[in-house]
């Protein structure tokens, strides 16, 4: 009986493991390699290195632009889980039952997840100077410095509702008519059925967006690099861009270093937080 | 068991074959023995790209056996590839820039001196300079970069405009725009590098007269901008400048906003030489001219601030480095300056070459008034690099569209003066 239990946890170990190597090679190695590189003054390309100890770790909390970051970060990532929830459900509730015309949209509502992020945001940069700006007869929303990280937002929110769309069709469609049914016989509002049947039968779909949206959000990068260069001034630019700018443009690559480890901490505890959390309520709900 | 074996194993093929392979071999030769130069560039400029690429034939066309793998990279992103490309060991054998943008490079022994190459001899000795650190000469510059205001000389003449050749008469010049609903300037705002362009233009003119160590002070942390109260000064008159009416400067790159001055919709944008080519590839026809940027109300004081632009330096790890000084000085000759001028349509740095009849009007009244003295020098400027000069460069940018930073210029330097001194402290 034993050998036939370790023999299943060897088999599950096998599919699993493809995937821990490839985590254990392309992002726990490399962060553990540049932890040594976080204690020292290096710029990033010279053969002189001196060790510096905790100066870097500390220099990040006197450094101003580590709080403005953290403030668009934060900004674009509530736009982004919440937006991106938001019309994800939306347009699943829209498009999740099966017919021709359905199929269509739901392949139009995913394909912008298809597009790149570089090629989103080009995309997205012309249609606020030349297509949104001129109707309102306003400037831009990325060369607003209040408005930038919102506009940056909702690129991506209409890049990710799709994604999120696909989710929750997936739930929505796991949940049972009969609920339904024994609902409406009971009296039940179309309202009422929404909130206290498909909202808790979703919550696990909700909890897998959001967990995910958030990282992403956390972690953005390539819009305010490849639309706004973080500007203007340095309206958005966001943690990483400012990690990068540091290792790259500002040849800190230790101080970038020391960022960079203490923001992957940041994410991991706020993730594994967020997630705990919504796994608590799916056993409430 | 046999079976979790066989499974392990293809595992481990798989993932052998995927991080095992390393690093590819890299090499500098093509199969048929040739041996390839590689640069690495940021000329965004269409004409200077075919400027470039005309001069490697040509060296191709007198060395068969040498060949060129040319890269283009945004200038936003030109540092932070060649900084990961020297540390990978991947450095290409020629690299654009000046010595002293890329100080950090030419400290840490990656840029070879070219001290004794022939073009040296060619070059006008306030550029000799400009390319060099600590004594050496690390760079060649093929034209001259010459900030000014390029206008429109139609547009000026239908609205009845003189050129301004003080800062009142350029104040007055503006609000006849102004009055006329004529937005002035096109601005390439999107750009997070072009305030502070559009500003150096006459600050750099000013300090190269009056503080040429300003920066050289602010980097060594024994002052701070308070202490220069010229920066102030020219701060409001460049504030002033940019109150008159704008597109919106902050949607448009340097691509759109020469598209729009080009194409008549601005009277004037205020920038460097190295738009002349793609300006006039955009309208043939247009009838344009430029002048000092009008900082003083001495005609005397207003001149075009003056660099050597598109430089060139050898890495001192290329594995070419013979074949790469050959070309360098090849670009530095005589024909390789005409080669230039011809095809970039930009004034060469080469003593030698004179401005003949196929020279654009721009560029032929360009040459003249430099000719004429109305070109300064600011080789003795040293400017800021790395993450203070991203700084200062982020506060311009965010300035010409914050009106609550305008209305405060006090606490815009003294905040500066703030992120400055901590990003020194790193």
């Amino acid at each position: 009986m034993q050998t036939k239990i370790k023999r299943k946890n060897i088999w599950d170990l096998m599919f699993v493991a493809p995937a821990c190597v490839l985590f254990f090679v392309f992002i726990i190695l490399p962060f553990l390699q540049g932890i040594p590189y976080s204690f020292r003054d290096w710029d990033g390309f010279s053969p002189q290195i001196n060790w510096v100890n905790f100066k870097n770790y500390i220099n990040i909390f006197k450094d101003r632009m580590i709080y403005s970051s953290s403030w668009h970060t934060l900004q674009f990532t509530f736009v982004e889980v919440v937006f991106s929830n938001v019309f994800g459900l939306l347009f699943a509730l829209g498009v999740k039952r099966k017919s021709k015309t359905n199929n269509i949209l739901r392949t139009l509502l995913f394909m912008p997840f298809v597009i790149s992020m570089v090629l989103a945001s080009f995309i997205w940069s012309y249609v606020y100077s030349d297509v949104i700006a001129p109707i309102f007869n306003t400037r831009s929303i990325l060369g607003n410095t209040t408005w930038v990280m919102t506009g940056l937002g909702f690129i991506s929110v209409w890049r990710d509702a799709g994604y999120c769309m696909v989710i929750y069709i997936a739930a929505l469609n796991a949940i049972p008519s009969s609920f339904y049914e024994a609902a409406s016989i009971e009296g039940a509002t179309r309202r009422r059925q929404f909130k206290s049947i498909t909202i808790p039968m979703i919550v696990p779909a909700i909890t897998a967006n959001v967990s995910l949206l958030l990282s992403w959000g956390l972690k953005v990068f390539d819009y305010p690099f490849s639309i706004t260069g973080g500007g203007p001034g340095t309206a958005s630019t966001t943690i990483n861009l400012y990690i990068y700018n540091n290792i790259f443009g500002f040849y800190h690559a230790g101080y970038g270093q020391a960022l960079a480890i203490i923001f992957t901490i940041v994410i991991f505890l706020i993730t594994t937080v967020v997630a705990k959390t919504l796994r608590s309520k799916e056993t409430e709900l | 068991m046999k079976k979790i074996l066989v499974i392990l194993l293809a595992t481990f093929v798989v993932a052998s074959s995927l991080f095992a392979n390393g690093k590819p071999e890299e090499t500098s030769k093509t199969e048929d023995g040739k041996t390839v130069i590689s640069i690495m560039h940021y000329m965004g400029e269409e004409t200077k790209r075919n400027g470039l690429k005309t001069l490697c034939e040509t060296y191709t066309s007198i060395h068969p056996n040498v060949e060129f793998e040319i890269q283009a990279v945004p200038y936003s992103q030109f540092g932070q590839q060649l900084q990961t490309k020297i540390a990978a060991g991947d450095v290409p054998d020629v690299i654009g820039g000046r010595p002293r943008d890329f100080k950090q490079f030419v400290n840490a022994g990656h840029i070879e001196a070219l001290d004794g190459q022939s073009f040296i001899k060619d070059l006008p000795e306030s550029f000799k300079n400009e390319m060099s650190l600590d004594g050496k000469v690390y760079g060649i510059p093929l034209d001259y970069s010459i900030k000014g205001v390029f206008y429109n000389i139609d547009m000026f003449n239908e609205y009845g405009i003189e050129v301004p050749r003080t800062y009142n008469d350029f104040i007055k010049v503006l609000d006849t725009f102004e009055a006329a609903n004529q937005i002035p300037f096109a601005r390439p705002f999107k750009d997070t590098n072009a305030p502070e362009t559009d500003f150096k233009g006459s600050f750099h003119v000013t300090l190269a007269k009056q503080n040429p160590t300003m920066w050289e002070e602010i980097a060594t942390g024994e002052k701070h901008i308070t202490d220069f109260p010229i920066f102030k000064e020219e701060l409001t008159k460049y504030v002033k400048r940019m109150s008159y009416s704008s597109f919106d400067d902050y949607a448009y790159d340097g691509s759109r906003a020469l598209q729009i001055f080009a194409a008549g919709e601005a009277p004037m944008m205020i920038n460097g030489a190295w738009i002349t080519g793609d300006l006039l590839s955009l309208n043939p026809d247009g009838n344009f001219g430029c002048f000092p940027i009008p900082w003083s109300n001495n005609p005397e004081d207003n001149q075009y601030e003056v660099k050597g632009d598109d430089a060139m330096m050898v890495a001192k790890g290329s594995e070419n480095k013979d074949i790469a000084i050959d070309f360098i000085n090849f670009v530095g000759s005589v024909e390789g300056a005409n080669i230039w001028m011809d095809k970039a349509r930009l004034i060469p740095t080469n003593v030698n070459v004179v401005a003949d009849e196929t020279m654009p009007t721009l560029l032929k009244e360009l040459s003249s008034n430099l000719a004429n003295g109305w070109g300064c020098s600011s080789a003795n400027v040293l400017e800021l690099t790395g993450e203070p000069k991203a700084i200062y460069r982020q506060a311009l940018h965010a300035l010409v569209g914050s009106e609550n930073l305008k209305s405060d210029l006090d606490g815009f330097i003294e905040q500066l003066d703030k992120d400055l001194t901590s990003a020194l402290a790193k």
